[in-house]
């Protein structure tokens, strides 16, 4: 068993800058299944060196108890690198409500049992009310907030309580620089789904596009939600989302910049058994009970490629992509004929009620 | 079609449950879905959506689409996607929390005024096993529902009690004709087959 000091000694001497840890992390080398591999130095690393964010502990501010007064050192500076756009409520002005709604969120953080324990609650509630001062609190930020404590925690269970509480805010303020515009706006959120994801969809998969958008009339918005403010972490269980993350902080400065296409994948995967669906109620079911399974690294690094691929090809040639993938995914269907799910779905229901007769 | 004939009929509504957070909206949700309740609940992020049948009769099964919406869209604009096509709105509050009704009103008022005309709504009054935590009194918010003809309850997702009568009352007050599917339409749901909701899922 390597310590935690040792395998980022093992990390530093293997990669010596930044630039050469991320391409390990994108080729596949430096990933879980590497002896040294550390995820709170590859995150921290990659973080401080993208977004140069590097707070230190006596920078956040103690969180005021009941009938104490807030606070009020100016962090305008701070505020000034985060700030970027425009927010539905003014960020300095706090409100104790907000305190209390996050106290109500982390106590039914329940990501881990770690999350019962008081002073990690009260690491969580004060990386949230620091975190307040920059972008006002919405439900969701704890629990990504929760994954990344957690990651440090599992590293490093005696990691001091103050500097797991300051990796992780900056490591978390970092990841929100593009998660809270992207898609905590609200109309943000629903532009995103209809001018990027929507039309992300129907360039790679046209059937699947009609099904859910024309046959079903589902708006992605409805479901993405989700998906998009947690970073899949609800929807792909824990371990596949952090090995995701993994990636996804190494590959662009943009967090979400793979996202539509990831999800377009994962949903891709799932094609055959929402052709199947009777009714939109069934696949909004599906889509917000996603039957995920443990993927290996291999597997997350293939899914990587593959949306880097879609991202960084012309927009013409995404369709035929989209084919030659769900020929991986599908095999023994001819997916370049294809332009109808509703003919898969009968010739499923077909092939079944055959098979199903054919059993003696 | 009436019931009197014997011919199995299924119906299908749109739900939505809305609220302040942690009023106990999933928790009901998941009582009325899978008669299940946990101490702690996870935030609802954005919106869970859940299935559920019930017999109204003999003869007549309703499913209900339930979407359990966040409690902290502060911001409404998200909400309505979700209550935009509902047949039936539950508005839960808590009875140990007075606010919670306050924002309860303003979420049937904003209900009347923005969702479908035929929308019916619920106000459901939730803890009731904190009946000696209690703040906001029955008679009161009953009053406030009959004023504004919404069906009202108060329940415990914790006990179970009261839960499936709001389910039950609004299935009875939706108007079942003019959502009817005969048996046999090829787009129905196959009754027989298991619920969807089944207790291995990851998450709601």
């Amino acid at each position: 068993m390597i310590s935690p000091e040792d395998k980022v000694r093992l990390t530093k001497q293997r990669f010596s800058n930044v630039d050469l840890l991320k391409a390990a992390v994108l080729q596949g080398e430096y990933s879980s299944d590497c002896a040294f591999f550390s995820r709170p130095f590859l995150w921290e690393s990659v973080c401080n060196n993208t977004y140069g964010l590097n707070f230190k502990d006596d920078e956040l501010l103690k969180v005021p108890k009941e009938g104490e007064e807030e606070d009020i050192t100016d962090i305008s500076h701070v505020k000034e690198e985060l700030v970027r756009n425009s927010t539905e409520n003014d960020p300095l002005s706090f409100d104790s409500n907000i305190l209390d709604m996050m106290k109500l969120d982390i106590d039914r953080l329940l990501i881990d049992p770690l999350f019962h324990e008081e002073r990690v609650k009260q690491d969580i509630l004060q990386i949230m009310y620091n975190y307040n001062r920059f972008q006002p609190y919405k439900q969701g930020y704890h629990e990504l907030c929760g994954i990344i404590y957690l990651q440090l925690y599992k590293e490093n269970p005696d990691l001091h309580k103050s500097q797991i509480k300051i990796q992780t805010f900056n490591i978390f303020s970092s990841m929100m620089i593009t998660l809270v515009p992207n898609f905590y706006d609200s109309d943000n959120l629903v532009g995103w789904c209809v001018s990027i994801f929507n039309k992300y969809l129907r360039l790679i998969d046209p059937p699947l596009y009609d099904l859910l958008i024309k046959t079903h009339k589902i708006e992605s918005q409805v479901w993405l939600i989700r998906w998009v403010r947690l970073a899949f972490s609800r929807e792909i269980g824990l371990d596949n989302t952090v090995k995701l993350w993994d990636f996804m902080l190494c590959y662009d400065h943009d967090f979400s910049k793979l996202f539509p296409f990831l999800i377009i994948l994962f949903l891709m995967k799932l094609k055959l058994r929402i052709a199947e669906c009777d009714d939109n109620g069934e696949v909004l079911y599906l889509l917000l009970h996603y039957p995920h399974t443990e993927l290996s690294n291999e597997e997350v690094k293939t899914m990587i490629q593959w949306s880097i691929k879609f991202l960084t090809s012309p927009e013409d040639k995404l369709e035929s992509l989209g084919t030659v993938l769900s020929k991986k995914l599908h095999k023994g269907i001819r997916w370049d004929k294809v332009k109808d799910l509703d003919r898969i779905k009968l010739e499923l229901k077909l092939k079944r009620r055959v098979q199903s007769a054919l059993k003696p | 079609m009436s019931a009197t004939q014997q011919e199995p009929r299924f119906a299908q509504f749109k739900l939505v449950l809305l609220g302040e957070s942690a009023v106990g909206k999933s928790s009901i949700v998941h009582r009325f879905v899978k008669d299940s309740f946990d101490d702690f609940r996870e935030s609802t992020i954005g919106a869970a959506f859940l299935t559920q049948t019930i017999q109204l009769d003999e003869n007549t099964t309703i499913k209900f689409e339930i979407w359990d919406t966040a409690g902290q869209e502060r911001y409404k604009s998200l909400a309505p996607m979700y209550y935009r096509n509902a047949n039936a709105a539950v508005v839960v509050y808590d009875i140990t929390q007075e606010a919670s009704l306050e924002r309860a009103k303003s979420w049937i008022k904003e209900l009347q005024r923005q969702a479908n005309q035929d929308l019916v709504i619920a106000l459901a009054g939730n803890k009731l096993d904190l009946e000696s935590e209690r703040k906001v009194a029955k008679e009161a918010a009953q009053a406030y529902a009959t004023e504004e003809g919404l069906l009202f309850f108060e329940v415990s997702a914790k006990t179970g009690q009261g839960v499936k009568e709001i389910f039950q009352s609004i299935a009875e007050k939706l108007p079942l004709e003019s959502q009817i599917k005969s048996k046999s339409q090829p787009k129905s749901v196959n009754l027989q087959r298991p619920s969807t909701n089944n207790q291995s899922s990851c998450c709601s």
